[in-house]
């Protein structure tokens, strides 16, 4: 997978929050943001994921661009801000339904992925009762459960204590070594810098320069 | 096969909620009022006497200083109930569990269409509500179960004509109390929609509002609202507005809606709630 930004630029209420981003990006990375918040970190990914159209520039998926020659890119996991599910819902139950729509991965995958984020795929909760860290887990597990060729992940670590952390780091690189392309912000300079192949540092909107972890 | 996904969860989701059930509140006081009528007519009064009243409207404005323009209070809640209820659910899905659920169905318009389907079959369940809540209070106060409305009623309901109103019963009376409502609801509901895609939900539904209080004061039927008026319609007064007419312009503009709204979100940023 081969992710191309060309001078995307974004202007929302007359504030330009996106300024002349241009870069590409490889399957098999890791791409860490940086920058205070603000900076345009969220809104970047979200023109990546086609939930926001550039005002300018083009955001090109495997050479289709987004917005033209289709509305999102074929196979991408999000985790953006504060993982929202339906409420009355377990976490299994929200995850097969989302996996309903694609039908990529069975039950059994399912199952698999929320042990791997460190829930038990039989609590009897709903997402309602769910404590901050475990809405954070199962925001993960829906970003990663169908095995998607893009992978946006935005503060992954929030809410999480030092074991999730590590748990999460170890997904995120067994995420990269399948093959997929990973990008992260994170506010935890450590974890960026330690899971980053790449980091881009952005200020108010503009990525001002790149370090090679 | 995606999109019928996307239909089944807004339906499952946007459609069974208490709040629907606040309907029956919604139209007690209406019923209520007109139960004092009956009264007065002392007749045990019918379905349709309550159906017409909750639908009545307002006189069209003539030149005539006898007859006094009074907004009617009833009719705009009937209405502007369906509005409230749908106002949020297209925009709360889209800002949090939906994001995820439109990502993964890879279509921007088959998650609008699905949410135009959502709509029209939430104001098809408003109006079955609203007709078993006028049923249950018909019932309740020792009223007809029937289609047919009671002259006395009617020559107090529809006192401020000046023709006498035909009397409604079987399908002409269901086009007036419900056929035409429900299509006016349908085509506002999917302006509403629409145009909350320009403006705040709270502008947006305040603009349908605005454009029901336009139709008491503008007597054409291309403004909606005329045609859900029971007492504006041809099939109660003559030179009433054709039903035919304000029904394909309700269509028209629902239509116009469905489709221009899909353009609009083909182009709308999707952001988070914090955003």
């Amino acid at each position: 997978m081969k992710l191309n930004l060309e001078h995307v630029n974004k202007t929302i209420k007359k504030a330009l929050v996106l300024d002349d981003v241009t870069m590409t990006l490889e399957g098999g990375h890791i791409y860490g943001l940086k920058g205070p918040n603000g900076s345009g970190k969220t809104m970047l990914m979200r023109v990546m994921a086609g939930l926001i159209r550039p005002t300018s520039g083009r955001v090109c998926v495997d050479g289709r661009q987004l917005g033209r020659d289709m509305d999102f890119p074929p196979s991408v996991g999000l985790l953006l801000e504060n993982p929202s599910f339906l409420p009355n819902h377990t976490g299994l139950k929200n995850l097969e339904l989302l996996a309903g729509i694609q039908h990529r991965v069975t039950s059994v995958n399912i199952r698999q992925t929320l042990q791997d984020v460190g829930l038990n795929p039989d609590d009897p909760r709903t997402f309602r009762k769910y404590s901050l860290g475990m809405k954070q887990r199962l925001g993960i597990a829906a970003a990663i459960m169908e095995q998607p060729d893009l992978i946006l992940v935005d503060e992954p670590t929030n809410a999480l204590d030092d074991n999730g952390i590590q748990q999460i780091c170890t997904l995120l690189r067994r995420e990269r070594d399948r093959g997929a392309l990973l990008i992260l912000s994170c506010h935890d300079a450590s974890i960026l810098e330690d899971l980053s192949d790449e980091i881009f540092h952005i200020y108010d909107g503009k990525v001002e320069r790149r370090t090679i972890s | 096969m995606n999109w019928l996904k996307l239909l089944q969860h807004d339906l499952r989701y946007g459609l069974i909620r208490w709040r629907y059930l606040l309907i029956f509140l919604l139209f007690v006081l209406p019923c209520i009022t007109c139960y004092s009528d009956v009264q007065l007519a002392n007749v045990p009064g019918t379905w349709m006497d309550y159906m017409l009243y909750c639908f009545k409207g307002s006189v069209p404005i003539t030149s005539s200083p006898e007859i006094s323009l009074a907004l009617p209070i009833f009719w705009i809640m009937a209405v502007a109930g369906s509005l409230l209820l749908n106002l949020d659910y297209f925009l709360s899905d889209l800002t949090q569990a939906g994001q995820q659920i439109i990502i993964r169905s890879k279509t921007r318009r088959g998650w609008y269409l699905s949410k135009c389907a959502w709509n029209l079959c939430s104001c098809i369940v408003y109006m079955v509500l609203v007709c078993a809540s006028v049923l249950l209070f018909t019932l309740l106060s020792g009223g007809d179960v029937s289609l047919q409305s009671t002259p006395g009623v009617m020559e107090i309901h529809f006192s401020e004509l000046t023709v006498e109103p035909t009397l409604l019963s079987g399908l002409p009376g269901l086009i007036v109390v419900v056929f035409m409502p429900l299509v006016t609801l349908m085509a506002l509901n999917m302006l509403q929609m629409a145009v909350c895609l320009l403006v705040r939900p709270i502008i947006g539904f305040l603009i349908s509002i605005a454009i029901l209080v336009l139709c008491v004061y503008c007597n054409v039927p291309f403004v909606l609202g005329n045609g859900a008026m029971a007492i504006r319609s041809a099939l109660l007064v003559p030179d009433g507005i054709s039903p035919g007419f304000a029904a394909l312009t309700a269509v028209a503009i629902l239509l116009a809606s469905a489709i221009l709204g899909s353009w609009r979100f083909q182009h709308t940023d999707i952001l988070g709630l914090e955003e």
